[in-house]
Formats: C-alpha cells, sequence, structure tokens
C-alpha cells in the first residue's frame, strides 16, 4: 500500500483552481520530485499533505489513514520551505532540540538524538552559534536537522535548496537525498529547478495548471515526453510545426514551412494532420552526419554561448528557422563562431513528434 | 561613458572587512559579472560603487570622476534589484514608464523603448494588467523592465533574475546582455547562479572573504583557473592529491597514489612537490584507443541528467571521483560495479600547489 495517497483532489482560490483533480500515490521511502512551472500548484499540493490547507473536494490518506481535517500535527509529516525558520534567539543546539516531539523525552535521550542529528548534518561543531552566524546553507541544514529531530517520517520540502547559492545547491541537493535514505524517509520535494529533479528523484511528478502532466523516472520524463510542454519545460527542444505528407514503415516525412521536408522515425501520426516535430539541443549536430541523406540544412551561426561545462550555439537557418545546439564543452567544435557558415542536421530517429496543441505552439511550450 | 574605476577600496563591518582592498576596472560597454559564496562581499561592492555606503578607504571613480562624494543620483546609474515592488495602483504600462515620465522625457521618446520592454518581456497583451493579476515571476519581470526604461548609461543588476524560473530565467538572460550591449551600457551584474555570469559576461569577477580572487573571461576562468577556489567556485572538478615525480620541459609527471601518474602541461614546479591536480567531470573520455592518461576505476554510483550521464566511480588509490558525458549519438552504458577505464588528456588537467591550509579549507564554500 503507499504511503501517501491522494484521491481526485481539487482546491480552488476563488476563480483560480490550484488543484484539479490530482490523484497521486507515492510510496514509502520514495524520494518524489514534484516539478512544475510557477503557479502550477506544487506549494498547494505539498501544503494540503502537510495539513497546512483543506482541499475543497478528494481524500488524503496517509499510511491508509483518512487524514482529511487532521491538524499538521498528527500526520507525520514535517514541512519545510524555502526562507528557514529559525528561532534566531535559540542556538544550533537549543533550535534542532525544541522539536514538540522530542522535548518531553528524558534528557540523556534528547541530547543523544540531537547529537546524532546534528553529526548527519555536518553541524555538531558549531552547536553553539546562533542562526545569524551561520551561512545560508549551514542554516538550511539546522532547519533540516530539526525537521528530522521531530521523528516524522514524511519529509515535505517546498523548494528547500531555493534560496541558496548555485554552486553549494549541487552540493547540498545530494546530501539531502543521502539523508533521506539514509533515515528511511519518504520525501515530496517541490522545485522548479528540472535539473535538481532529474539528478536525486527516484520519480518525477511534473504538475501543469493543477494537474498532472507526466510522471514517471527522471529518465522516462526526459526520454519519453508525453507533450510539447514536458519536452520543453524538462530539458528543452527546438520545436518546428508541420504537416505530416507521408507515412510509411520506415518513417513519416513532415513539411514544415514551404516544403522543407524533416524525415522521422515515428509512424503513429496520420497523412494531413497538422504536427509540432521536437528535437533536443544536445541532438541538433554541426556538420552533416555519414549516411545521413535527409534533415540536412544550412544556415549560419548567430551566436554562441558558454555556459561552463556546455556551449549553446544558435544558428539561423538558410530557410529563416532558428535551431539551437547544445555541446559539452569537451565534445564542442573548437572553431564556431559567429557569421560562420554551417549545415546543421539531425537524425530521424531524434525527432519527437506531437500532435498540435490546441492553444497553439506557443502557448503550449511557453512555462509561465 | 561610464568606465568604473575602484583604487583601493575597503569596507569594514566591525571586525568584518567586508571589502578588503579592491581594485579593478569596468571598461566602458563592459557587462561583467560578481560571483562569490554568500558573505564574499559582492553586495558591499555593489553598494560602494552605487553610493549606497562609502567606503573607509579608497576612491571610486565613475566615468573618470571621482564620486566617493557624489549623492546615489546623481552617479547616474540605473538598478535592477530582486525584490523591486512595483506600485500597486499602477498598471504594468504606468510601472514601466513610470521612470521615464519623472525624468520628464516625451511619449515620443518613451513609448518605444517601453514597447520594446513590454514585448521582450512577452507582456505585451498585458500592458493593462495591475500587479496583483500577476504571477511573482511576471512582476519580478516588470520590474526589470521597469529599471530598464528609466535607463542609466551605467546598470547595476543585484540578482535581477533570482526571483524567476530557471527556464524563463534563461531565456530572459541572454536578452539582458544583448538589451545592455544594444543599448551600449555599461553593466555590473551580480548573480548566485555561475552558469548565469558565464553567459551573460564579458568578464567574470570571483570574491571571497573580501577580495577579488580572479577576473577573467568567463571561458578562461571554467577551463584554466589560476586557484583552486575558483576551479571549485565556477563548475564542478575533481581534486586530487599528488607528488611531483618527474619534470621535462613544459610536463610535470605526478603520482596521485598506488602508482597512479598523471601527465599534465603544467610544468611550473619541482620534483617532490607537493601538488592538487584537479580536472573537470567532463574531461574524461572514453576511447577505443588510448588517448593521454588512463584511469580505471570501479562504477560506484550512476545519474542521468537528462542527455547526460553522471558516473561515480573510485579509483585504485582510494579516491572517488566524477565523470560526465554526453550520451548522444554514442548512447553509451554504465552499470554499477563494472570496471571503467577513461582518458584524460594533459592539457585538460591542472595543478595547483597543495594550499597552506590545506585542501578542505580551500575549496570549503561556506
Amino acid at each position: 500500500m503507499s504511503l501517501i495517497q491522494l484521491v481526485d483532489v481539487t482546491k480552488k482560490y476563488d476563480e483560480v483552481t490550484a488543484l484539479d483533480h490530482l490523484s497521486l500515490s507515492i510510496e514509502d521511502k520514495e524520494y518524489v520530485c514534484v516539478l512544475g512551472p510557477t503557479g502550477a500548484g506544487k506549494t498547494t499540493l505539498l501544503r494540503i499533505i502537510a495539513g497546512l490547507l483543506e482541499p475543497d473536494e478528494g481524500k488524503i490518506y496517509i499510511a491508509g489513514i483518512l487524514v482529511n481535517g487532521l491538524p499538521p500535527e498528527e500526520r507525520n509529516a514535517v514541512y519545510m520551505f524555502q526562507q528557514f525558520a529559525l528561532f534566531p534567539h535559540m542556538n544550533v543546539w537549543q533550535n534542532v532540540s525544541f522539536s514538540p516531539v522530542i522535548k518531553d523525552y528524558q534528557e540523556s535521550r534528547i541530547k543523544r538524538l540531537t547529537l546524532e542529528i546534528l553529526e548527519m548534518v555536518k553541524l555538531a561543531d558549531r552547536r553553539d552559534a546562533f542562526p545569524h552566524e551561520l551561512s545560508g546553507g549551514m542554516q538550511q541544514r539546522v532547519a533540516l536537522a530539526r525537521g528530522i529531530a521531530s521523528g516524522s517520517r514524511i519529509l515535505l520540502l517546498d523548494e528547500p535548496l531555493g534560496a541558496l547559492d548555485a554552486r553549494l545547491r549541487v552540493d547540498l541537493r545530494a546530501q539531502l537525498r543521502k539523508l533521506a535514505e539514509d533515515q528511511e524517509l519518504t520525501t515530496i520535494h517541490v522545485t522548479h529547478d528540472q535539473e535538481e529533479a532529474l539528478m536525486i528523484a527516484d520519480r518525477v511528478v511534473v504538475i501543469r495548471k493543477g494537474k498532472i502532466e507526466q510522471m514517471g523516472t527522471p529518465h522516462e520524463i526526459y526520454t519519453s515526453p508525453k507533450s510539447a510542454f514536458i519536452m520543453s519545460f524538462v530539458g528543452g527542444a527546438n520545436f518546428f510545426e508541420g504537416n505530416v505528407i507521408k507515412v510509411d514503415d520506415s518513417g513519416s516525412i513532415i513539411e514544415i514551412l514551404d516544403r522543407q521536408k524533416v524525415h522521422v522515425s515515428d509512424i503513429s501520426r496520420n497523412v494531413g494532420e497538422k504536427v509540432v516535430v521536437a528535437v533536443r539541443l544536445e541532438d541538433i549536430i554541426l556538420g552533416k552526419v555519414d549516411g545521413l541523406e535527409s534533415n540536412i540544412f544550412s544556415g549560419m551561426i548567430k551566436s554562441t554561448m558558454f555556459l561552463g561545462s556546455s556551449i549553446e550555439y544558435v544558428i539561423k537557418l538558410d530557410n529563416g528557422i532558428t535551431v539551437s545546439s547544445k555541446r559539452l564543452i569537451s565534445d564542442a567544435y573548437k572553431s564556431q563562431k559567429p557569421k560562420e557558415h554551417v549545415f546543421v542536421s539531425f537524425l530521424p530517429e531524434k525527432c519527437y513528434v506531437f500532435e498540435y496543441p490546441k492553444i497553439g505552439l506557443l502557448k503550449e511550450i511557453e512555462a509561465i | 561613458m561610464p568606465e568604473v574605476k575602484l583604487v583601493n577600496v575597503t569596507k569594514r563591518y566591525g571586525n568584518i572587512v567586508a571589502n578588503d582592498n579592491i581594485n579593478l576596472t569596468i571598461n566602458d560597454g563592459e557587462y561583467v559579472s560578481v560571483i562569490g559564496p554568500s558573505g564574499c562581499g559582492k553586495t558591499t561592492l555593489i553598494k560602494n560603487i552605487s553610493g549606497i555606503i562609502k567606503p573607509d578607504e579608497g576612491e571610486i571613480y565613475i566615468a573618470g570622476n571621482l564620486v566617493n562624494e557624489v549623492s546615489i543620483e546623481d552617479r547616474g546609474i540605473g538598478y535592477v534589484f530582486q525584490n523591486i515592488a512595483l506600485f500597486p495602483h499602477m498598471t504594468v504600462w504606468e510601472n514601466i514608464t513610470y521612470g521615464p515620465a519623472v525624468k520628464g522625457w516625451s511619449p515620443e521618446k518613451t513609448n518605444p523603448l517601453a514597447l520594446e520592454m513590454l514585448e521582450l518581456i512577452k507582456l505585451s497583451a498585458r500592458s493593462d494588467a495591475y500587479p496583483s493579476e500577476l504571477s511573482g515571476g511576471t512582476q519580478q519581470k516588470t520590474a526589470v523592465a521597469r529599471a530598464l526604461t528609466s535607463r542609466a548609461e551605467l546598470l547595476i543588476l543585484d540578482e535581477p533574475l533570482g526571483a524567476l524560473d530557471v527556464k524563463v530565467r534563461t531565456e530572459l538572460r541572454y536578452e539582458l546582455r544583448k538589451l545592455v550591449k544594444d543599448l551600449g551600457l555599461t553593466a555590473l551584474h551580480i548573480t548566485h547562479d555561475q552558469e548565469e555570469a558565464m553567459s551573460i559576461s564579458d568578464r567574470v569577477i570571483v570574491m571571497k572573504r573580501g577580495r577579488i580572487v580572479e577576473v577573467g573571461n568567463p571561458i578562461d576562468l571554467y577551463t584554466k583557473p589560476k586557484n583552486i577556489f575558483t576551479a571549485n567556485f565556477v563548475g564542478e572538478a575533481n581534486f586530487l592529491t599528488g607528488i611531483i615525480l618527474k619534470i621535462s620541459d613544459d610536463e610535470s609527471l605526478i603520482e596521485i597514489g598506488d602508482g597512479l601518474r598523471l601527465l599534465t602541461k603544467n610544468g611550473n614546479y619541482n620534483v617532490n612537490d607537493r601538488v592538487v591536480v584537479a580536472f573537470r567531470p567532463e574531461f574524461a573520455y572514453i576511447t577505443h584507443v588510448k588517448m593521454g592518461n588512463t584511469l580505471s576505476g570501479i562504477i560506484t554510483e550512476v545519474m542521468y541528467s537528462g542527455n547526460i550521464g553522471r558516473v561515480r566511480m573510485k579509483l585504485s588509490n582510494g579516491d572517488p571521483i566524477v565523470i560526465k558525458m554526453a550520451l548522444g549519438i554514442k548512447n553509451h552504458q554504465f552499470h554499477l560495479n563494472d570496471n571503467i577505464t577513461i582518458n584524460i588528456l594533459p592539457e585538460n588537467i591542472l595543478v595547483y600547489p597543495y594550499p597552506e591550509k590545506g585542501l578542505e579549507m580551500e575549496l570549503a564554500l561556506e
């Protein structure tokens, strides 16, 4: 049985539907990341599980028990958000041992438990420091330690790393994941950072406008996106709209713009259908691929952007379309400079094909 | 046109030296970012330049003029802050044209620029909306547009994109740079996002404990950082300790334990020197033929971030390292506990003297 179950949960704020008949099951000890654009309903989802909000409709079960109406402290879940709410007048030790659960324990047990948890978050030697004497990362670790000291088995994390330096976030997310695993906690981690979600989650739930758009392992979400929205929001891609003009066993041909043809391996669409073709940035190759006869376009490098471990090229094709290509810096084409003439190619099997979205392509992929 | 120059600038708060003898020139028309861990003094730096605080020592020049005693308003600086509050009773349009209106610009001058801003932030259709009707991210974008509309020639940006969704932020940063370049502004941009700094800047300043650690163009800073702290702060890297075994011309052979040896390009050391070698995870290649140095180990963890495979492996000397590889066309498969051999080119290995206070201290981000 799932540890946490949401059944047909709806929450409205006046006109806005924050959660729209959402159902979700989370297994014991699972690490789930909830990903979605601003306003998708991520925080509402977490607060409803925590008991800080009551849904308008639907049921919430924790360990098989219906918890609708139960106060937060009876749900065995601890809710942590971005702004670490530590008690400023208490030192690290006092903050961590303050937990309402352990404060009734014997003094020796409180001491042992607090020390153990502080060692876990590598802050035992800063036990006497006050919050303002600590860095943001340390404060967040104290908040986490306090959450764990509460004895709750469920961690509900709302952008827990959002207020931290990007570099520090990378270190802390791995620590966070390990901690949850070591302590056998069940974690729901809300983030708008797709890289964070892909790196640490067992399962990623992408929500959009109060509904689950797709869920699966990070690998599934990345390699088998269900919609242009998912493809755009997780990983990003180049999108072209076109019409299917031919389908046979070997693949389909899609006409983009006026008589420009793209060959795709996908054969799930019908001739005449309006579709969206999507190609990941890393699947756009600068140069011609040996043996490839279609999907080769000529163009000019418009700009190159250095991103640290990777480089992104923006290429304006002669047909007017702009495409982006991304390479790890270690695999990058060394000589590409703006204004340089290049060929761009991509393999038919690297093309995703989606039904043309009812709201239009731009609205679909604009994750705002 | 504004060049910004700081000469021996120091600012103390009690015992803490927030800016410690800073010397820096930002050229006219240059886009410069400042990065560094929390508390490194980057905010103090821009407060000194903008006139919000006065340095205890040193001189600040803007466009050749000493401005130490010049008030904030008279320094000709435009600001974008992370948490600018919009005027709640004004529409988007009124908010972004407020600055120019106060300055007495004519609508003919203001309107095209305001329209351009609205288009840039994809808000043309919402110009009549009030802030309360917009999402947090959209409000923030309006605030950016407002600050840019009442433009000055020197723009100071303090985490201007910090409150936005990653995807929006990525799109906007490119537009931000383009805008600054098109308008010929000088920009000083503070960010906690290294990738943002790399992608947007002509030069990046790395700060630590009140001092400038390193200044350089993004590619040099990433591929040839001059010190360990920078190497660690601007991106992920593996750090191993070793001893110089042999030196020839411009190459050094370094022993990193258990008989493992790395040939490196950097030859500026003596035999028996204790050193730190570093390389970025993506500069490990898996090839059929031997290429440069080879290292073998056991795979202890495999993670995928999109098309990038991240593999943690343990070398025979016990050191853990991380490698990163595009799965793209090659479609590599990695399996736990498999043996794996990687190649690292000598020119992609960085060598540093072993730090006096130890490696861990040098790598500390907090």
